[in-house]
């Protein structure tokens, strides 16, 4: 086991490495002078070989990459030219909004899909598992900002049940003290019940829009398998030792149903914590994902290259986890052990 | 008939199983009865289809949907199971009556040791400690010669051969001393030499603790060593029922015959192809108004009284344990068998 992880961490690690250059190779290879658009259309050339040389981008290649290596072991992850303001201020007034989202979207996704699938395969019931195909069709073939859209209309708009599209916080609500960025943990942690149901409805709307996808991908790979083992062989010997049929469906079925779910519930999960574009633009969220956006444009490279490390980082780790999980279930996969 | 009471461990009467599919009613076991007196062992044979494994299944109560058993009784140490509910069933499987899956590659749960699978049917029906168990299902594992028991136990599935699986098989539906094991072709995965290591391992395990065995194959080799009576099974119901010397030395259903001639003889290797049973068994869904194997059959191929009317089960032989028989024709084939059989002055 200590092996295997081992031999994990080198993986993720040389990933990281490969995202690292292929970030930092990405934001050179394009068009465009970073040093020109700081100092404006109008500077001298002397202005701009000055701003060069202040940026190091009159470096070779490999120094370069080798500071911004040591910058972001060392937490200086540089400046954001855009907006004056350190490339770690940005990410961390933004991050974690995203990886809140994120996290919401997926337990939303996750719980109801293993939920549903459950349900709506273990006893015949051909009404509810009617519904759930056509609702993670529907949920599949949905654009998700078109989703949040109607979603506002009708629930904020028209009935008024959750809040429009200010952010985080309703605007008379001050944000909790801050422990882990997540608005929600917070106010509970500092005990502001209000603050911690007004962040959860804000939250409400953007993160079901953003879990819808991903909750109609996992219900369908979860109910697929779990219909495919039902038929497996192995379930009809362990009914004939005597176990009834929710004790064979429990114990045997879905543990062998589950390991899809959980490779892909897995990568989800990352791609959800990276935050998303378009859906934070519909519901105003002050997520990571327009920041992003906004500095590829403006050819704002510290900030890209961080923001590309940091969810390569993510990704390792939750697919680590994954593997460790992965190995804990199904004992196929454990490295064969010479004895 | 002996007036003498037999002791039977099972009694299945007029057992009826359909499947509802799109395609119609499959009507997969058709009133079928046998017996199976305490500690003998049956086989029951039959080509792929002929619904075996739906009959294996009935007795055990485990159709599923699609499939339902419509009909009969099904009395096992003299208690109508058919008409017990499923939680009455669970506490009847595993511990009275026992199966031993067709094919190892698939009957065990690929994420679970195979100790647990073991101690999990002792575990379901005694009352004992999780430690008092896995000694069980190490003495099992002996008992079934898997080498080094005590460290295998905790191996997967995967970690097993096919042959040993088998074995794990056999272990877990004796783990509780059943009076029945259904048997559903044990050895048909299983090559040669394992399987006859397998078939030695079970018949060796069932003579010490006295089990009855139903063993399902198509292997009639398997049948000759192994069993006291044989059923044949076509279409859903059994054709022929004869102690396994008499079926052996005489077949009053023609389709008994054909399929004992299609079994690969190397003491009588002939030039030529193996004889086999022309054309394949009829859809259950749809059965001819006759006797079902007429289409096929050298006998009655085309005889109107095949083709019309379904015959009847015949007995013949010996009235205390005669050959039954559903063929119009078996009272002439038994009696030209014996003329033969005289005429030849054999043994």
């Amino acid at each position: 086991m200590t092996r295997r992880i081992a031999g994990q961490l080198v993986g993720g690690l040389i990933s990281i490495l490969g995202a690292s250059i292929i970030a930092f190779l990405f934001m050179r290879v394009l068009p465009g002078n970073p040093a020109r658009l700081i100092v404006g259309p109008l500077a001298s050339q002397e202005a701009i070989t000055q701003q060069e040389k202040a940026m190091g981008l009159d470096q070779p290649l490999v120094v370069q990459y080798w500071r911004y290596i040591k910058g972001i072991i060392t937490g200086d992850w540089g400046f954001a030219y855009t907006s004056g303001e350190t490339v770690r201020h940005e990410i961390v007034a933004r991050l974690p909004a995203s990886m809140e989202l994120g996290l919401y979207a997926f337990l939303i996704a996750f719980v109801l899909a293993v939920l549903l699938a459950v349900l709506s395969t273990y006893r015949h019931r051909p009404w509810l598992d009617g519904s759930v195909r056509t609702a993670s069709f529907l949920g599949l073939g949905t654009p998700p900002f078109w989703f949040g859209l109607i979603a506002l209309l009708l629930f904020s708009q028209v009935w008024g049940i959750f809040p429009g599209p200010d952010g985080r916080l309703g605007p008379d609500t001050i944000p909790p003290p801050t422990v882990t960025h997540f608005y929600t943990f917070d106010a509970v942690i500092a005990g502001q019940w209000g603050t911690a149901w007004d962040a959860l409805r804000h939250i409400a709307l953007p993160a079901i829009t953003l879990g819808l996808a991903p909750w109609a991908f996992l219900v369908r790979l979860l109910r697929a398998n779990l219909l495919e083992v039902s038929r497996e062989n192995f379930l009809v010997v362990v009914r004939s030792k005597g176990l009834g049929r929710r004790p064979a469906f429990q114990k045997h079925a879905l543990p062998n149903a589950f390991l899809p779910t959980l490779t892909a519930a897995g990568l989800l999960l990352a791609q959800l914590l990276a935050g998303s574009v378009l859906v934070e633009k519909v519901f105003n969220w002050p997520g990571v994902g327009g920041l992003i956006v906004d500095s590829i444009l403006r050819q704002d490279f510290a900030v890209v290259q961080t923001f590309v490390l940091l969810s390569a980082i993510l990704y390792v780790c939750v697919n680590m986890v994954v593997e460790i999980l992965y190995s804990v279930v199904d004992p196929r996969v454990r490295l064969p052990v010479m004895k | 008939m002996t007036a003498a009471p037999r002791d039977l461990v099972l009694d299945v009467g007029d057992l009826e199983t359909n499947y509802y599919t799109q395609a119609g009613v499959v009507e997969a076991v058709r009133k079928v009865s046998l017996e199976i007196e305490r500690g003998h062992r049956v086989g029951l044979v039959g080509e792929s289809g002929s619904g075996k494994s739906t009959l294996a299944l009935s007795i055990l109560g485990l159709i599923e949907p699609p499939g339902r058993v419509v009909g009969g009784s099904v009395v096992l140490n003299g208690c109508d199971i058919a008409k017990f509910s499923d939680r009455q069933l669970q506490k009847v499987r595993g511990r009275q009556v026992s199966l031993v899956f067709q094919d190892p590659m698939t009957a065990l749960d690929p994420v679970k040791t195979i100790g647990a699978q073991i101690a999990e049917t002792i575990l379901r029906h005694r009352r004992i400690g999780r430690r008092a168990a896995r000694r069980n299902a190490v003495e099992l594992l002996r008992d079934v010669e898997v080498p080094q028991a005590d460290r295998r136990l905790d191996d997967y599935p995967h970690q097993y051969s096919g042959g040993m699986r088998q074995r794990v098989l056999i272990a877990i539906a004796l783990a509780n001393e059943p009076d029945l094991v259904i048997a559903d072709e044990p050895t048909a995965a299983l090559d040669v030499t394992t399987q006859a290591q397998v078939l030695d391992v079970l018949e060796r395990l069932v003579t010490e603790r006295r089990t009855a065995v139903m063993l399902i194959t198509h292997n009639l080799g398997v049948v000759a060593e192994f069993c006291d009576r044989v059923f044949v099974m076509y279409a859903g119901r059994l054709v022929e029922r004869a102690s396994a010397d008499d079926l052996f030395a005489c077949q009053a259903h023609p389709y008994s015959e054909a399929l004992l001639r299609s079994v690969p003889r190397p003491d009588r290797l002939q030039r030529g192809p193996l004889p086999t049973i022309p054309g394949s068994p009829p859809s259950l869904a749809h059965l001819p108004p006759g006797c079902p194997f007429e289409p096929r059959c050298p006998v009655g191929h085309g005889l109107d009284v095949c083709r019309t009317q379904v015959p009847v089960p015949v007995a013949v032989g010996d009235p205390a344990d005669p050959i039954v028989a559903e063929c119009h024709f078996a009272q002439e084939r038994w009696s030209a068998a014996v003329g033969r059989s005289a005429s030849g002055g054999g043994t």
